[in-house]
């Protein structure tokens, strides 16, 4: 069921825009009375006439750069922000409208946040949220149980917050946001900071609850490999605006199967090494530049490590590193492909 | 039922708030120093006098240790606890749960407060009337009546909170407003001192502002200086500004929703 677009929208949104006031308030008792009357000195817009539509049981990668935008969309989406402009509509509802109608239905993660108390164990606010979202005791003890077969939670479970790791607070944050069967997931850079391990066991049990659940997943992310491992959908942000908006395998199609290699240099190249490599086949310069080469190498074309030994053969290298396109070269590609 | 929600966020509080097992002692401690320091204070105000505005020593030392019960059940963190998570942004989890956000904040307000103020409620009037002679309540009906008023001015208190709190919406210095604010709250109170030592002028703003109902009336009615019908009055008043301030709040509530911008990702 989780690759069909259904007629109706589950989440839609119209000319989303947020703009964020920005000011400068004054210390103390005469500075906090101001802030109260004063207006805004600035303005940011962070998110700018962005329309989609999310039909139930998608998973959707909402991609973009540090400060495309995308958190403010999640806020948005989520009910958390009144929007400047534009509408959202979930299941209906106007959710910062309806918060509490909207709250039932929606599970919410941000990797940079927990949701859990810091000082009690974990068990604790897991009990807390089943009254607050009044979850069977069956059902409640049955996610547990699955949970804890995905992540491996069970031994963290006594142990409060601020005594887990990183990636063990993530964990079961994610279990948190998932424990009243929530229709919809809002994740916010769940992978962020995570060590490979922990990112696998995160990707693994998203993909888990979607499939088994169907549960509609929206994840926020500047990961290009958390939405390949979970997502049929990507929407891109940059900037405040949607660049691109559909099936994922074409961006990775276009754009991920090339590999970037990157030259960091103890004195410049001669123009004549450069172009030697750059002239082999489905070899692109990124960025040349006084002691740094970056290549975009299409793998088809040309084995990575031909290109690898061709570099070391002819430039003065001091780093050589290898690694898939991250988000940047995939947004700078867009452009160029809409500018010409 | 939703009460249940609630009454688990206030319980979780609760919990939390015994993990701080060490401000417990250090509450009792410097408790019983503050009502230590008044206590002699006053004698020496009281020397050669029996009573001072309708106060005898005795009373007014039975209103130095009631009010001290009292003000635990409000020296904590209401204000500051909904603006820091306005400030980092964690108000965000608070906005997506299916809870009414005020109702959530008086259950948690209640809930970090209970335990530790009748812990505290209970060695220092244990101690107030072994070693300094105070007074039990005045009639069965004064005690009753004094629970009922107990209760109103913690939801009073919460109200004031609230809004204060909610301050931090509009300006990111709210340290100043609430230092403030608990000042004029000590003083209106009848906390520092008993409202009928004010000069007329002061008592007639005191008597029409909502901080007298925090400590004055609950500490007054337990002392029987009113009781029948101003008693209820008295009640009355308490239950009004409850239900004005708690309106106000909601209503601010959603003013400052309508402008959050929460902070970080
Ligand atoms: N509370 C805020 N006040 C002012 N500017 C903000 C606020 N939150 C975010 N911004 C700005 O809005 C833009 C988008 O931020 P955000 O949505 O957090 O991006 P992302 O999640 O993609 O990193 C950024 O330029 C950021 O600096
Ligand atoms: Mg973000």
């Amino acid at each position: 069921m989780h690759h069909d677009r259904v007629n109706s929208p589950l989440i839609e949104a119209e000319c989303l825009t947020k703009t964020y006031r920005v000011r400068r308030s004054k210390p103390g008792l005469v500075g906090a009375l101001r802030g109260l009357v004063s207006g805004a000195d600035q303005t940011v817009v962070a998110v700018e006439d962005v329309s989609f539509a999310i039909g139930p049981g998608e998973t959707v990668g909402y991609i973009g750069k540090n400060g495309a935008g995308k958190s403010t969309t999640i806020k948005m989406l989520t009910g958390i922000l009144v929007p400047t402009s534009g509408s959202v509509t979930v299941a209906g509802i106007e959710p910062s409208r309806n918060r509490t109608e909207n709250g039932k239905r929606i599970g919410v993660a941000f990797g940079q946040r927990t949701s859990l108390n810091w000082d009690i164990p974990v068990r604790e606010s897991f009990r807390l949220l089943r009254e607050i979202y009044r979850i069977p005791v069956d059902a409640f003890e049955r996610n547990v149980q699955m949970f804890n077969e995905v992540l491996g939670i069970e031994p963290l479970l006594g142990t409060p917050v601020r005594k887990l790791s990183l990636g063990q607070r993530m964990k079961c944050d994610l279990a948190a946001a998932f424990l009243h069967d929530p229709e919809i997931a809002y994740l916010d850079e769940p992978t962020i900071g995570l060590d490979v391990v922990a990112k696998d066991a995160v990707r693994a049990f998203i993909n888990h609850v979607n499939h088994e659940r169907g549960t509609t997943v929206i994840l926020a992310t500047h990961d290009l490999q958390d939405i390949e491992k979970i997502c049929n959908r990507a929407m891109i942000i940059d900037a405040g605006h949607l660049v691109y908006d559909g099936p994922l395998e074409q961006i990775f199609d276009r754009h991920a199967l090339h590999k970037e290699i990157r030259f960091d240099l103890r004195s410049e190249p001669s123009p004549q090494s450069v172009d030697t490599i750059t002239q082999m086949p489905g070899v692109e310069p990124l960025e040349v530049d006084g002691h740094l080469v970056l290549l975009a190498v299409d793998p088809a074309q040309s084995a990575t490590s031909d290109v690898a030994r061709a570099g070391l053969d002819l430039l003065d290298v001091a780093d050589l590193s290898l690694s898939d396109p991250g988000i940047e070269s995939v947004v700078k590609s867009i452009y160029e492909e809409k500018l010409s | 039922m939703a009460i249940r929600a609630y009454a688990a966020l206030g319980v979780q509080r609760a919990q939390v708030a015994l993990t701080y097992r060490l401000s417990l002692a250090t509450g009792i401690l410097t408790g019983l120093v503050r009502i230590l320091v008044l206590y002699y204070i006053w004698r020496v105000v009281y020397q050669g006098e029996s009573v001072l505005q309708g106060f005898t020593l005795q009373e007014m030392t039975t209103y130095l240790f009631v009010s001290f019960v009292l003000r635990n059940f409000y020296s904590f963190q209401t204000e500051t606890s909904i603006s820091s998570k306005i400030r980092d942004g964690s108000v965000s989890f608070e906005l997506i749960k299916p809870l009414n956000y005020q109702m959530a904040r008086f259950a948690e307000s209640l809930g970090s407060v209970v335990v530790e103020g009748v812990l505290i409620g209970i060695v220092v009037a244990t101690v107030g009337w072994i070693a300094f002679g105070m007074s039990g309540p005045a009639t069965p009906v004064a005690a009753a009546a004094f629970v009922a008023s107990l209760v109103l001015s913690l939801m009073i208190n919460f109200a004031i909170c609230f809004l204060v709190g909610l301050v931090s919406f509009w300006s990111t210095s709210v340290f100043g407003i609430v230092n403030s604010k608990r000042l004029i709250v000590e003083f209106f109170s009848g906390a520092l001192v008993p409202l009928a030592f004010f000069p007329a002028w002061l008592r007639t703003i005191a008597q029409w502002l909502p901080f007298r109902g925090i400590v004055s009336t609950p500490v007054i009615i337990y002392l029987g200086q009113v009781s029948g019908e101003r008693m209820w009055a008295e009640l009355a008043v308490q239950a009004a500004w409850i239900v004005v301030m708690w309106l106000a709040g909601a209503a601010v509530w959603r003013l400052a929703t309508r402008r959050l911008e929460v902070n970080g990702g």
